[in-house]
């Protein structure tokens, strides 16, 4: 038998199908790598960095804070429906889960985390109408279907037999609303707030009706302060009553002219540790707000005074000019029985920024600015000493080129008035005037070692035989003062007192006088603002354009026209010098790195080309 | 020479020459002059006027911060990066350089990885200086935030990677450098657009287009300074899968 010798087979071109099916393979399953990879990540990878100055993105200290002080299990019911047919309320539900999901991972053990879909379950729906929950209608989403659904979104939260609910839960701020939930269900009770001085609601008055309309209440800030605590004025001072047990901070606003037992029983509210914030302004000095009727006395020489001047609190009767932090604002004045609107620029209206306000104390760090309107500076520490045991730091401040300006008797809104005043100003001293400060440690009582100051007896019952002796200097206690109540008021159609910063100072204050700073850190993870220069209103200000000018001659008006015209120019100038420099020199640098390039590219061919040259 | 170094032989040489000859063309130096011109001017004036919230311009809004510019980057990327990597392979191919390309002893993965780390260079070099340039003047008019700038420009170049490593594997499928920029821009533009839809579909197919979607990835952390591990995994597989399907077209073409 011959045997044949073996040939090998020829090596295999792979076949264009099989290429191509290799590929697609290749292809599809790296798709799906890649789907799965993306999906895994999602869900399991929550490592991240924010890098951004405000810290916006991430899980702020604040809220690590509380959710380390729950000690028992709290319970968290996320009603969601599983399925949403809306793609964008699906998202806001996907990233409320993500980042309720994040906050709970913090501590996972101690929470119990339920999701219930309202949609499916009859029970869940009962639990979620119990607890006020109401479901979104939307669109069916979905190409081609009609029809509403109902979209739940909310959470409940649970903390030993008290609950908190989140009905309207917001992505850009549900860590906040989160962690105040959980911060009111851990606090035992509601902070109390004692509110003496001006009334929360001024009534009309019939004769300055339009004015009346422009004025303040309080209602902003009450609203605000209501939300974390109970407010009340405090009735019956006067006639012997003490301030309440359950008052914790006491809101002195505007204070008129009180009884020397009032005094009395804020003094003795300050020595049993109650916190005390005073915004003094003068009610016959607030040239904003005429109310010489109202409180006729002058809060110099007053009982307030000389408490606040034992403790070396003193407040100037004049007010702070400051041209560097001035506040536009509209001004209304008559000419020929009609209002005239114009904007000056004012400079006893002065918005304090960030760099005027304490950033090392809670209550102010992270502001963007407060408005003070005709403040009163308070005394220098070396002209009215604090006594010993009491320390003071300042709060907020004015800018270093700020004058004293005696009261005016009405308010100044002529600006060729404002601009004289300017000028007699500058002869005197320019200096950074305090607005706010904070005093703490123990205060000695002026009563220590008298009798208390007799009541009001209006009913001639005589006075009580175990009044306790005055307290002094017995618990430490913290007194923030401020030169000016206006920062607290409603906003003003007039364009002062828009900012928010009053209103976050005052609850800031609470929080941080009743030891809740964690509520602090938590409302200023707002983004800082970080405003433009303002080309214009540096060239109006370079060009003399001080403010608009309400009684304007017409050669006046002409001038003022005319040099309007050129800071509008010289500001376009400056912006286009602004834009196009940078976009210029990156055009010129790689126009130059071109160059060079190729310049060198050149010259290395060329010796290339002039040695090949002469071989061939 | 390790496996590795071996696979990896010719990575770089390939890069240099295309950096090369990209910069002794005028077409580079066109657009990123044009580049460094127009995201400014769009982010100075016009503002960003697309989805829900239409945000205003530098002068109107106001405010020191990029946000706007770099809300400009994935719809302008999607125009600029088909254009500068339309020739990668389409020019090659043209010129009849792409047979000898293939027949150099290095790895198509090497080549593929040279021709995509040119193209990145050179489409950050660009945006780089635009939000460089923008971001000096922005500085000057207000406190900017340098540190969300520099998260911005991180992941940019995250983007700039996935965007390049697509475009140049559209550019390998095409025969044309025309079609390989209108198939780049049309593929880079429907990826920009996939959050548009996310209010007309259902909730499911939204959440996962926004999953899919790179303008979420970078607008939604490092546009905002915040860099995410998980946007870095989207952007690295969607990289990878780019480069690996430009890698297989090419293969394909070689055992033809």
């Amino acid at each position: 038998m011959e045997m044949k010798p073996r040939t090998p087979a020829p090596l295999a071109h792979p076949g264009r199908r099989v290429l191509r099916f290799n590929a697609a393979l290749t292809l599809g399953l790296l798709l799906l790598i890649a789907v799965l990879g993306n999906v895994l990540a999602s869900r399991h990878l929550g490592q991240r960095v924010d890098l951004s100055a405000d810290q916006l993105n991430a899980i702020s200290d604040a809220t690590r804070r509380v959710v380390d002080r729950v000690e028992d299990r709290l319970t968290v019911r996320l009603f969601a429906n599983q399925e949403v047919e809306d793609g964008r309320l699906a998202l806001r539900g996907a990233r409320i889960r993500a980042q309720l999901e994040e906050i709970l991972g913090l501590r996972p053990e101690i929470f119990d985390f339920q999701v219930l879909d309202p949609s499916r379950s009859s029970e869940a729906r009962r639990q979620a109408r119990e607890s006020r929950l109401q479901p979104q209608r939307a669109g069916r989403g979905g190409l081609g279907q009609g029809g509403e659904e109902e979209v739940w979104l909310g959470l409940v939260l649970g903390y030993r037999g008290r609950t908190e609910v989140i009905s309207t839960p917001e992505p850009w701020r549900f860590e906040v609303q989160v962690a105040s939930a959980m911060h009111a269900l851990l606090s035992d009770r509601k902070i109390g707030i004692g509110w003496i001085g001006e009334p929360f609601e001024v009534a009309p008055d019939s004769e300055n009706a339009a004015l009346e309309r422009w004025e303040s209440t309080f209602s902003v800030i009450r609203g605000a302060l209501s939300r974390r605590a109970r407010i009340a004025q405090l009735p019956g001072l006067a006639t012997g009553n003490p301030v309440p047990d359950d008052v914790d901070v006491i809101f002195m606003v505007r204070p008129g002219a009180l009884h020397e037992r009032e005094v009395y029983a804020i003094d003795q509210f300050v020595q049993r540790g109650g916190r005390l914030v005073v915004c003094l302004d003068d009610p016959d000095y607030n040239l904003a707000y005429p109310r010489a009727d109202v409180a006729p006395e002058d809060f110099q020489g007053s009982p307030l005074a000389e408490l606040l001047g034992s403790w070396g609190i003193q407040v100037a009767a004049k007010h702070v000019w400051d041209d560097a932090w001035k506040t536009d604002r509209i001004t209304l004045t008559a000419v020929g029985g009609q209002l005239r609107q114009g904007v000056i620029s004012d400079p006893l209206v002065i918005t304090v920024p960030p760099e005027g306000l304490a950033t090392d104390l809670p209550p102010t760090r992270g502001l963007p600015g407060v408005a003070f309107a005709w403040a009163h500076p308070l005394f220098p520490e070396e002209l009215a000493p604090t006594p010993p045991g009491v320390q003071r730091t300042d709060l907020a401040w004015s800018s270093e080129g700020a004058y004293l300006t005696d009261v005016a008797p009405r308010l100044t809104t002529d600006p060729r008035e404002l601009r004289s005043l300017r000028a007699a100003l500058r002869n005197g001293r320019a200096g950074r005037r305090t607005l706010a400060a904070v005093f703490n440690g123990l205060f000695p009582s002026p009563w220590a070692g008298k009798e208390a100051p007799a009541p009001l007896d209006p009913l001639g019952l005589g006075r009580a035989e175990d009044e306790p002796a005055p307290l002094s200097a017995v618990n430490t206690s913290q007194v923030v003062v401020f030169g000016d109540a206006d920062w607290l008021r409603d906003p003003r159609p007039d364009g002062t007192f828009v900012q928010a910063g009053g209103g976050v100072l005052a609850v800031n204050l609470v929080d941080w006088l009743t030891l809740d700073e964690d509520l602090i850190g938590l409302r200023s993870r707002a983004p800082r603002l970080r405003p433009l220069r303002d080309f214009v209103a540096e060239e109006e200000e370079a060009l003399g354009l001080f403010e608009e000018d309400v009684y304007p001659t017409e050669a006046e008006r002409i001038e003022a026209s005319r040099k309007g015209d050129l800071a509008r120019r010289r500001a376009r100038r400056q912006q286009w010098l602004t834009m196009l420099a940078p976009a210029l020199s990156a055009l010129v640098i790689v126009a130059l790195f071109g160059a060079l390039w190729n310049g060198l590219a050149r010259r290395r061919a060329e010796p290339a080309g002039e040695s090949g040259g002469e071989r061939s | 020479m390790s496996a590795r170094s071996r696979a990896f032989a010719g990575v770089l040489p390939f890069a240099r020459r295309e950096l090369r000859s990209a910069f002794e063309s005028p077409v580079a130096y066109v657009a990123i002059g044009l580049f460094v011109l127009v995201l400014p001017a769009l982010f100075f004036f016009l503002g960003y006027p697309v989805g829900r919230t239409p945000l205003p311009g530098l002068w109107e809004g106001g405010q020191a911060s990029l946000i706007v510019l770099f809300h400009w980057l994935p719809l302008l990327l999607a125009l600029v990066v088909p254009a500068l990597s339309m020739g990668a392979w389409a020019e090659e191919r043209r010129a009849g350089t792409e047979e000898l390309l293939l027949t150099y002893p290095v790895r198509t993965g090497a080549v593929v990885l040279g021709k995509f780390l040119a193209t990145w260079t050179l489409t950050m070099l660009m945006v780089s200086l635009a939000v460089l340039s923008a971001a000096v003047t922005v500085g000057f008019l207000g406190d900017l935030d340098w540190n969300t700038v520099i998260a911005g420009l991180i992941g940019a170049a995250w983007l700039c990677a996935g965007y390049a490593s697509v475009a140049l594997f559209l550019s390998a499928v095409s025969s044309e450098q025309l079609v390989a920029f209108l198939l780049g821009a049309l593929a880079l533009g429907l990826l920009w657009a996939l959050p548009l839809l996310v209010r007309v579909l259902p909730g499911g197919a939204a959440g996962a287009l926004e999953a899919a979607s790179p303008t979420t990835h970078f607008l939604g952390s490092a546009a905002r300074g915040v860099l995410d591990l998980s946007d870095l995994v989207y952007f690295v597989l969607l990289t990878a899968l780019g480069l690996v399907a430009n890698t297989l077209a090419v293969e394909r073409r070689r055992w033809r």
